[in-house]
């Protein structure tokens, strides 16, 4: 019998030990970090007052995300330049994948162990400083920063009058990629500007083996068409006091053009790969598709053999006209927590990675090959000068010039208008019923998460 | 003589060192459910009564997340959906597995083996993985299926774009997954049934189906109550495949509570509170629904045979 208790008892406390163990682990080994070396001899520094002293550089930690192999390198090398810099600070960058960031993220807010400063999505900066989560930047960067910013890239960093965040780039959400050889063999000699132009190419285009034009993801519905809503009806799917739906006759047109789409086979019954992905036109798969700008970089990249056989144009509009809203603008800032003890470091390295010296904003948009457009007035102004024989700077450019902001309201409504595109196209129910119902069910949202007068931005 | 003394209240020295014995052996169970599940179940129950942050105080808004929650429709959708998977995919799997486990039975000794491990492997296959060999199968374009249909000069079918074929492909793999732990059970259950029973029986010229009503099914009680648990709380909380499969649509037909609550998590304009509201009021729907199970299957008495 003392045997077994004696058994028992070693069971039992294994069992505990390795249990909490477990939970104690570091995690951190499923990460990148591009700067581990050049930061262990700088662990123990000022970090409760977050002053630098030219013996002692502070440590500074940064998440970056994920994104494509250049990128990464790009900021691991600026890492490594601002380290050289003997600024007071020194740099530790860690990179985490875009699907695990939301939960490392909340673990780490939860657990006070956020980094000091990390990239942030614009449609996320709102929330982020109504919650507390980040900081203003006003009094951290010098003012001509932000005077060096586009109008519409400011209204996209402030809440009540503060600046929350340095943006690192913008993305219009919405441009027309097109096969330029398909275009010749199909005797297509211009991109098409109106939908009808759209439907009628896409004829042309679509073969047995490669359809007209790529329909977007029903999921990505609610957010890729936000930039058509509003060209097409002049405002988004709820008022601007947040008390009332929208949905009119612009929203039933731009679901009777996704119907016609479908109606008219010139697209794949099911989407070929999301919207955000440049898989089905780098495949073959189709002749046209809509998608973020970030998809240049992606077929020069990942489908080179395509990179002198596509275009970029602004996306086509129901009447042709194309000096209106034409896409959101999405894209990345660098954000300072808000409990972070190192914000003048924080704000230093986000000033001189951003803010300061033109060419070093400029090489990641070279390296981007113009995909992107800057949001600093003086780095648009050296890119146009500079990025010489560019088939798509200039398209960038003027699409994300005529983007506004990606909505703040909850993604429910953007859901449900998504919802009505997918009924109708799908022929579920008729376009008059889907829009009614998208108006009921909005303001059933308004109503049960009592949004009434609380747009921030209002 | 054991009910005896229980019931006389009598415990011996010997009994309290087998119960001391008893605690000592469930001690680690009752620590790590203590820490895993009891504290943060009780911390999740008061969280969802706030408006929570994590670097600003929280604000105490009462049943406010749950009358937010109860009152979404995508969040109503949801809990019809999963109870129409409920009533699909539960039958579905006592049914199959019931029958496999007749044909198993019959089999000689080697071939019931190999089908048993054929038929298992599924089950030690993830969900995620499980929904990746659909895609392959059912795939717009490159799926196995949809490529023979053109070979064969029929147009594609969109699966995943039509509510009742979405449907079928999340209750498809579900099945397949499931299929083979079920069975190695039912077959457990099935065996065991006393030979004497039926050859009583079948003295007393009792048919097949006589014999499974009155004998087979009554022996298996206890086993249907413990499948009919775990699946339906299983189903309830799926998640991995709708979420790879079909993401919820086509027109939100496949979104399950999990799917919108992990949607919901991942959405930065509404708070915490009410993502934990919604899990909190799912545990309590599928505490209640199996509830109804015990009941509808009167497990007291089946526990006693």
């Amino acid at each position: 019998m003392k045997l077994k208790k004696l058994i028992a008892l070693m069971l039992a406390g294994i069992l505990l030990v390795t249990t909490l163990t477990a939970c104690g682990a570091n995690t951190k080994k499923s990460e990148t970090n591009a700067n581990e070396t050049g930061s262990k001899a700088t662990e123990t520094p000022n970090k409760t007052d977050g002053t630098a002293t030219s013996e002692e550089p502070v440590k500074v930690v940064v998440w970056n995300q994920i994104f494509e192999e250049w990128n990464q390198e790009f900021f691991t090398q600026k890492a490594e330049e601002y380290n050289q810099l003997g600024r007071g600070y020194v740099v530790e960058q860690t990179f985490i994948a875009g699907d695990a960031w939301t939960e490392r993220m909340a673990g780490a807010q939860a657990a006070g162990t956020a980094p000091d400063t990390y990239v942030a999505s614009y449609n996320n900066l709102v929330s982020s400083a109504r919650d507390g989560l980040i900081m203003p930047l006003n009094d951290l960067l010098p003012a001509e920063a932000f005077d060096d910013l586009h109008d519409n890239v400011k209204e996209m960093i402030s809440l009540d009058g503060k600046y929350y965040a340095y943006p690192q780039l913008i993305e219009p959400s919405t441009v027309l990629y097109y096969r330029t050889d398909l275009f010749e063999a199909a005797g297509i000699t211009e991109a098409p500007k109106t939908w009808d132009e759209l439907i009628a190419a896409a004829k042309k285009l679509t073969t047995p083996d490669v359809f007209g034009l790529g329909i977007p993801d029903f999921p990505s519905m609610g957010w890729c068409t936000w930039g058509l809503q509003h060209a097409t009806s002049g405002h988004l799917a709820i008022n601007d006091n947040w008390d009332a739906p929208t949905i009119d006759q612009g929203y039933i047109d731009l679901a009777n053009f996704y119907k016609r789409c479908y109606d008219e086979g010139v697209v794949p019954e099911v989407a070929l790969s999301a919207y955000a992905t440049m898989k089905d036109f780098g495949e073959g798969s189709v002749a046209m598709k809509f998608c973020g700008s970030w998809g240049i970089a992606q077929i020069i990249n990942e489908y080179p053999e395509l990179a002198d056989k596509f275009a970029v144009v602004a996306p086509p509009t129901k009447d042709g006209n194309q000096d209106t809203v034409l896409a959101t603008n999405g894209g990345w800032t660098y954000v300072i927590d808000a409990n972070t003890k190192v914000a003048e470091g924080a704000a230093d390295y986000i000033s001189w990675l951003l803010a300061e010296d033109v060419k070093t904003s400029a090489e990641f948009f070279e390296l981007a090959k113009y995909a992107k457009a800057a949001p600093r007035k003086s780095v648009s102004e050296y890119l146009n000068a500079n990025a010489g024989d560019s088939k798509w700077a200039e398209v960038v450019s003027y699409v994300s010039a005529h983007a506004i902001a990606e909505p703040t309201y909850p993604w429910d409504i953007s859901a449900t208008v998504g919802l009505m595109f997918e009924n109708t196209a799908l022929g579920m129910m008729s376009v008059e019923d889907a829009a009614a119902q998208a108006t009921t069910t909005i303001q059933d949202i308004i109503n049960n998460q009592q949004l009434a007068g609380k747009n921030p931005k209002q | 003589l054991k009910r005896e003394k229980v019931l006389n209240n009598k415990v011996t020295n010997i009994d309290k060192r087998d119960m001391k014995m008893a605690y000592l052996m469930l001690l680690p169970a009752v620590v790590m459910l203590t820490i895993f599940v009891i504290i943060p179940l009780v911390i999740a129950f008061q969280k969802s009564f706030y408006d929570w942050n994590y670097y600003i105080d929280s604000v105490f808004v009462g049943f406010d997340n749950y009358r937010i929650i109860i009152n979404t429709v995508y969040f109503q959708k949801a809990v019809i959906n999963v109870l129409k998977f409920v009533i699909t995919i539960v039958p579905l799997l006592l049914l199959l597995s019931f029958a496999l486990a007749h044909v198993l039975k019959g089999l000689s000794a080697k071939m019931s083996n190999m089908i048993k491990t054929a038929i298992y492997i599924p089950g030690i296959i993830s969900g995620i993985a499980t929904s990746v060999i659909f895609i392959f199968i059912l795939d717009y374009k490159g799926g196995v299926i949809n490529q023979t249909l053109m070979q064969l000069g029929i147009g594609r079918i969109g699966f995943l774009n039509n509510p009742f074929w979405a449907y079928i492909a999340v209750i498809l793999p579900t099945v397949w997954v499931g299929l083979g732990g079920n069975t190695i059970l039912m077959y457990a259950a099935l065996v065991n049934v006393p030979p004497e029973y039926y050859e009583a029986a079948s003295v007393d010229g009792a048919g097949a189906w006589k014999k499974m009503i009155y004998i087979t099914l009554p022996q298996m009680k206890n086993i249907f109550v413990l499948m009919c648990i775990s699946l339906t709380a299983g189903t309830l909380q799926m998640f991995d495949i709708p979420y790879m499969l079909t993401g919820g649509g086509p027109s939100n037909s496949t979104l399950t509570p999990m799917l919108y609550l992990y949607n919901n998590y991942r959405d930065a304009s509404k708070g915490m509170g009410y993502t934990i509201a919604g899990a909190i009021l799912m545990l309590i729907i599928i505490v209640m629904i199996n509830s109804v199970v015990f009941a509808v299957i009167k497990s007291e008495k089946s526990v006693e045979g």
